[in-house]
């Protein structure tokens, strides 16, 4: 495992997470994937999608890189999570082509990186795992020392988490950290027009899950570790547009019912009406979201286009 | 400003009686609404004499037209109770301004109570058609001053004209008076050939037949340069249908979906600008939308 210096411990991530929560009402994505939080969410079964055609990346990928065979390959992952996605994708590629392919994976949850490492353990290509925040300043030099050697970057971001961020902020992160002409692989949600029929099914899929014994307890876990009492509000569901791509943002809250009050260094209250931000999910429409990308300096090379998972393969100009 | 009784004389009307109570009613009005003013800045009583006016120019009736000059003394008058009305004009007179007042969902002297101001009109004008004729001589004349209004004002107003008043003038032949008695067996007649057995089942009517009646020129004017307006619907049932409708699922944009559950569900959308939209049974609720 590599360790770049740009996060030194989950302590700073803590109090960064507590900072934006006092100062924002607001859960930082990185704190779902936090301590419990990582068991919650860890479902290698969800993870690996029986939809999710890894095939088909993998050609997908295969495709952009057949013709410089002796190229050396990086293919980093950003918030590589257990990196299960990445496994398979990856020894998909090998069987399909002769590169020197090497994986670094990224992410800034340390309980995070320590199951990637399990399950990278028996991977058949070289692996490097990064402790990291990859929005954090410094990281494009750091991680440039380590892959400058590389011909071809690919960057994978997996698991909608671009669907997570600000969709400004996100795409000029990414837009700095890749090299012009290095690829990035998005898996994203969405339709390639979002009517009102979508919308429709698309607030059953996710009102479920305010009542998920999983999803619900996932979207909880940061502010029960705060010391907020779970009764003391309620989860509910907002749906708004997103402005900069026009997706439909799927925002899980806590809502308070009864004022409360805890410490977090210092004392926090929480009155009747006040909302916390717990967790975003974007669904996007496929056409406003190329746009917005070809805007931020990231063209569409290929596309696998599913009923709602989707792969977007789009090179830096 | 002093006004005078000048469309009227005592000789037109079939007793003294007749001209005093219409006179009565002007003098109560006017000071009852000696301070008003409207939107426009021109005394409030204006309206109350152009709205008096018409009804008498149309229909010569002393009860209408005294009704007329009283119809906004419950709700804007804080000095003026609903037995006052009863008590000094009568209870035909009494139960007009009262059937027309859009503060109450009762009646002083009836036991009958409404959960919507419109069915309550609706039922109040299949007991005495002058109510029906009170609203649509108040309506077209605040439509002559709509422009004074705040934009949200303005299209409630549009939206209930042409969902309701409009369809009413046409059944009533309004704009071609006839007799009360004549009148009043037109609107029967119509409710008898379209089976509306109750005042809730005649409005649905008039509403249904208005999302049907595209071509109507007053229509898009209450959508055009709407998207400020924001429509808000409750109810897992209403967002399926707005969502699924082929009418209207690509007329609208929602703006807000907020939910605690399945079934607890707030939808707030405007309609797309230029679009207009038509259906057969959308029950948007008017009061509950807001401005941006």
């Amino acid at each position: 495992m590599i360790d770049l210096s740009t996060i030194h411990s989950e302590v700073e991530v803590q109090k960064d997470i507590i900072k934006n929560f006092k100062q924002h009402r607001v859960i930082n994505q990185t704190a779902l994937y936090l301590g419990t939080g990582v068991d919650l969410y860890y479902n290698p079964d969800a993870i690996l999608s029986k939809t999710y055609d890894y095939h088909k990346v993998a050609i997908l990928l295969k495709e952009i890189i057949a013709k410089r065979t002796e190229a050396k390959l990086a293919i980093v992952s950003l918030g590589c999570g257990s990196c299960e996605k990445d496994k398979k994708v990856l020894e998909h590629l090998k069987e399909t082509t002769k590169h020197d392919i090497t994986f670094f994976g990224v992410d800034s949850s340390m309980a995070m990186i320590k199951k990637a490492n399990s399950v990278l353990n028996d991977a058949s290509f070289d692996s490097h795992l990064i402790f990291a925040d990859f929005g954090a300043l410094g990281f494009k030099e750091e991680l440039d020392n380590l892959i400058g050697d590389y011909d071809i970057g690919i960057y994978l971001f997996f698991g909608n988490t671009f669907g997570n961020l600000n969709q400004g902020y996100i795409a000029d992160v990414l837009n700095n950290i890749l090299h012009k002409g290095d690829y990035l692989l998005l898996d994203v949600a969405g339709f390639e027009t979002i009517t009102t029929t979508i919308q429709s099914k698309l607030f059953k899929r996710y009102v479920r899950y305010l009542e998920s014994p999983h999803e619900a307890v996932f979207f909880l876990e940061p502010i029960k570790s705060f010391g907020v009492p779970e009764d003391c509000g309620r989860l509910i569901l907002d749906i708004t547009k997103d402005d900069a791509t026009q997706a439909q943002v799927f925002m899980f809250k806590f809502k308070i019912n009864n004022s409360t009050t805890f410490d977090l260094g210092e004392r926090v209250n929480l009155s009747p009406n006040e909302c916390v931000d717990l967790c975003k999910i974007l669904v996007y429409d496929l056409g406003e979201l190329n746009k917005f990308l070809e805007i931020k300096g990231f063209e569409l090379k290929g596309q696998i286009l599913g009923d709602f998972h989707n792969q977007l393969l789009l090179q830096r100009q | 400003m002093n006004f005078s009784l000048d469309f009227i004389s005592p000789s037109d009307c079939e007793t003294k009686d007749d001209f005093d109570t219409i006179e009565s009613a002007f003098n109560f009005a006017q000071t009852a609404h000696k301070d008003h003013k409207r939107k426009s800045g021109e005394p409030y009583f204006l309206h109350l004499y152009a709205v008096a006016k018409v009804t008498w120019e149309k229909y010569r009736n002393v009860t209408l037209t005294a009704a007329a000059f009283l119809h906004d003394t419950l709700e804007d008058c804080e000095k003026v109770e609903r037995a006052d009305i009863y008590n000094t004009f009568g209870d035909e007179i009494g139960f007009l301004v009262d059937a027309v007042s859009k503060c109450y969902l009762d009646f002083y002297k009836l036991d009958n109570k409404f959960d919507d101001k419109t069915v309550r009109i609706l039922w109040a004008g299949s007991r005495d058609i002058r109510v029906l004729l009170l609203k649509l001589a108040d309506r077209e004349h605040n439509l002559s001053t709509v422009k004074f209004l705040p934009s949200d004002k303005q299209i409630r107003m549009s939206f209930e004209t042409q969902a309701i008043y409009e369809p009413l003038k046409n059944i009533l032949s309004y704009d071609s008076p006839v007799s009360l008695s004549e009148t009043s067996r037109r609107r029967a007649a119509f409710v008898a050939r379209h089976k509306l057995h109750t005042p809730l089942e005649f409005k649905e009517y008039l509403f249904r037949e208005t999302f049907e009646n595209i071509d109507n020129d007053l229509y898009p004017m209450i959508y055009e340069n709407t998207d400020s307006v924001i429509w808000k619907v409750d109810g897992v049932k209403m967002f399926d249908f707005l969502c699924n409708s082929d009418i209207f699922k690509d007329r609208i944009e929602f703006t807000l979906i907020t939910a605690s559950c399945e079934e607890d569900v707030e939808a707030y959308f405007k309609f797309k600008i230029g679009v207009v939209a038509k259906d057969e049974d959308i029950k948007m609720n008017l009061s509950s939308y807001k401005t941006n």
